[in-house]
């Protein structure tokens, strides 16, 4: 159902990319509304620099912009895309590094979850939030790469070929990282669904 | 489909699109259809808790740009990429020269000068600035301190940059800046300093004072801390060169005193510092007044800080105020002032004018 889904994407997607090779400002545009918010919060997972990381995705967009004719048709734009925003934060992040004048840029160069950010807490009841903190805290004791193709796969909602591409390893590589990582996801999920039922028999 | 739902594990609840609209962008239909499918379906309430707790973990967090603010990125791209790329009008491209910059002072070719009015501007200043110069821009984001071969020092402010020829010409000591920078100026009457902007010229004989003139920026701020300096407006300056005149329409800032020029307005507005100091450091900090006659208040406060105080003498002859003050601001001295005496007070010209109908 999901990857009928993923596919109208893809469609629409390459036809937009197809215009923006052509140079149609406004594919650029659409483009731009779809993907520059998914990207950001791709981004942030990185590093907790929001204006560094509007940065790197808005310059990932100019390259292709500027490289509009000769740029290649990706297979698919969203994994292109996220994975382009990766390397851009990677390498910049670097660079900054390099230049010790500058510590705006606390890096991280690994994929993070904050426990419960400020936005959560005052949308979500207490129950969820409870959850959430565990749940973050759970993702964040998986190895990086699992905790990766986690957000890829599930987050993203990307396919097992879209993620091999962003981390730049092959699928069967993305299979175990999200099977391993789930692993131990649903191992401790028993824990909390025991935690949920035990709450729900005292209320109900 | 809504009993298909009922075998979902936590991890199809994540991936299905309707579920996944519902926790990120909630809307009426969609609140509807979950809640009801919830309430159908109370044996569920785990996995549809853990599926959302997880989604929003992985969202953890909202920068969400909406479609105005990413059509206006849409916007500075399509217009960035002409053959030349405006280089410190996007951070975007900064970052990407980061390496090339690095370096504490970097030489600047002429290629992005796109804008050749500027150019031309600085040429007639001073043809080193166009072809014999030094640059530097502040990537970090603190400011950083520049030492000028005459001494001088100049703190530039992070996405500030400064142009100064390799060496200062005999006449004067010229330097150009977009962004902002604080300077302390090494005393020299004979070779008077000059901070250009694009739209405001300052010059300085020694003292220290803070300009504030990003490209983007609608407004060009001088602001003083010690010594003197004048002001002037680009076009009268350029006016005054070419009928080789002397007289200069300059505006004159002593400290605690702050320049603002409106672009749009084209004019230059003398005002008072926003939070004004106490300048010489013999003056006291605390002021203690016993029945003192208002004219010594007023003259103390007018030393203490700089700035000219206006009132009727007559009117106030009659005026006594007891009163201490220590680490209060000069308004909130005046606002004290003013309510004991039963006046008022207002800023006209960077000086303060007292209205009062006596004591």
């Amino acid at each position: 159902m999901s990857s009928q889904g993923v596919h109208i994407n893809a469609s629409t997607d390459s036809q937009l990319w197809q215009q923006l090779k052509n140079g149609s400002e406004l594919a650029l545009g659409k483009l731009l509304r779809k993907y520059f918010n998914t990207l950001q919060n791709y981004g942030y997972k990185f590093i907790k620099n929001e204006d560094f990381v509007k940065d790197c995705v808005q310059e990932v967009f100019v390259e292709i912009w500027s490289r509009r004719n000769t740029i290649a048709q990706p297979e698919s734009v969203k994994a292109y895309l996220l994975s382009s925003v990766r390397k851009k934060i990677l390498r910049e992040s670097v660079r900054q590094k390099i230049n010790q004048e500058s510590e705006i840029i606390n890096i991280e160069n690994d994929l993070n979850f904050a426990e419960l950010s400020p936005e959560l807490q005052v949308i979500e009841q207490e129950n969820t939030q409870e959850t959430i903190k565990k749940i973050a805290a759970l993702l964040n004791s998986l190895p990086k790469r699992q905790r990766e193709a986690i957000y890829l796969k599930y987050y993203q909602n990307l396919e097992r070929d879209e993620i091999a591409q962003i981390m730049g390893i092959n699928a069967q590589s993305v299979s175990n990282l999200l099977q391993v990582g789930f692993q131990t996801i649903r191992e401790s999920w028993l824990g909390l669904f025991i935690h949920y039922l035990f709450l729900l028999n005292f209320i109900l | 489909m809504n009993l298909d739902y009922r075998n979902y594990s936590f991890e199809d609840f994540s991936r299905d699109d309707s579920f996944r609209q519902w926790v990120f962008n909630p809307d009426n239909k969609s609140e509807l259809f979950w809640t009801n499918w919830i309430a159908q379906n109370p044996d569920c309430v785990e996995s549809i808790n853990s599926a959302k707790a997880f989604l929003l973990t992985l969202h953890e967090k909202e920068i969400a740009l909406d479609d105005d603010e990413l059509d206006i990125i849409t916007a500075s791209i399509i217009k960035e990429n002409g053959v030349k790329i405006p280089f410190w009008k996007t951070q975007v491209f900064r970052i990407a020269a980061s390496i090339a910059i690095i370096s504490s002072i970097a030489f600047f070719g002429l290629r992005y000068y796109a804008d050749t009015q500027k150019t031309a501007f600085l040429e007639k200043i001073n043809p080193s600035l166009t072809n014999n110069y030094f640059e530097t821009e502040n990537q970090a984001s603190e400011a950083k301190k520049i030492t000028l071969e005459d001494g001088s020092i100049v703190t530039l402010y992070p996405k500030s940059r400064i142009r100064y020829p390799k060496q200062f010409s005999e006449q004067a000591r010229e330097v150009y800046l977009a962004g902002q920078a604080f300077f302390e100026i090494t005393k020299n009457p004979k070779q008077p300093f000059w901070v250009y902007t694009n739209y405001i010229s300052t010059q300085v004989l020694g003292t220290s004072f803070m300009v504030k003139a990003f490209d983007n920026d609608k407004n060009v701020k001088v602001e003083v801390h010690s010594g003197k300096v004048s002001v002037y407006s680009r076009e009268d300056l350029e006016k005054a060169k070419l009928q080789k005149k002397n007289e200069l329409a300059g505006i004159i800032l002593t400290p605690n005193q702050v320049i603002d020029y409106s672009i749009t307005e084209a004019r230059l507005l003398k005002s008072i510092n926003k939070h004004p100091e106490i300048l010489s450091s013999e003056s006291p900090k605390n002021f203690v007044f016993d029945e003192a006659p208002i004219a010594k208040v007023f003259e103390q406060l007018e030393n203490s800080y700089g700035i000219h105080i206006i009132y009727d003498e007559k009117n106030m002859e009659n005026c006594y105020l007891t009163a201490s003050f220590s680490d209060e601001s000069l308004y909130e001295k005046l606002n004290l002032i003013c309510k004991i005496t039963h006046s008022t007070y207002e800023m006209v010209d960077a000086q303060i004018v007292i209205h009062s109908n006596g004591c």
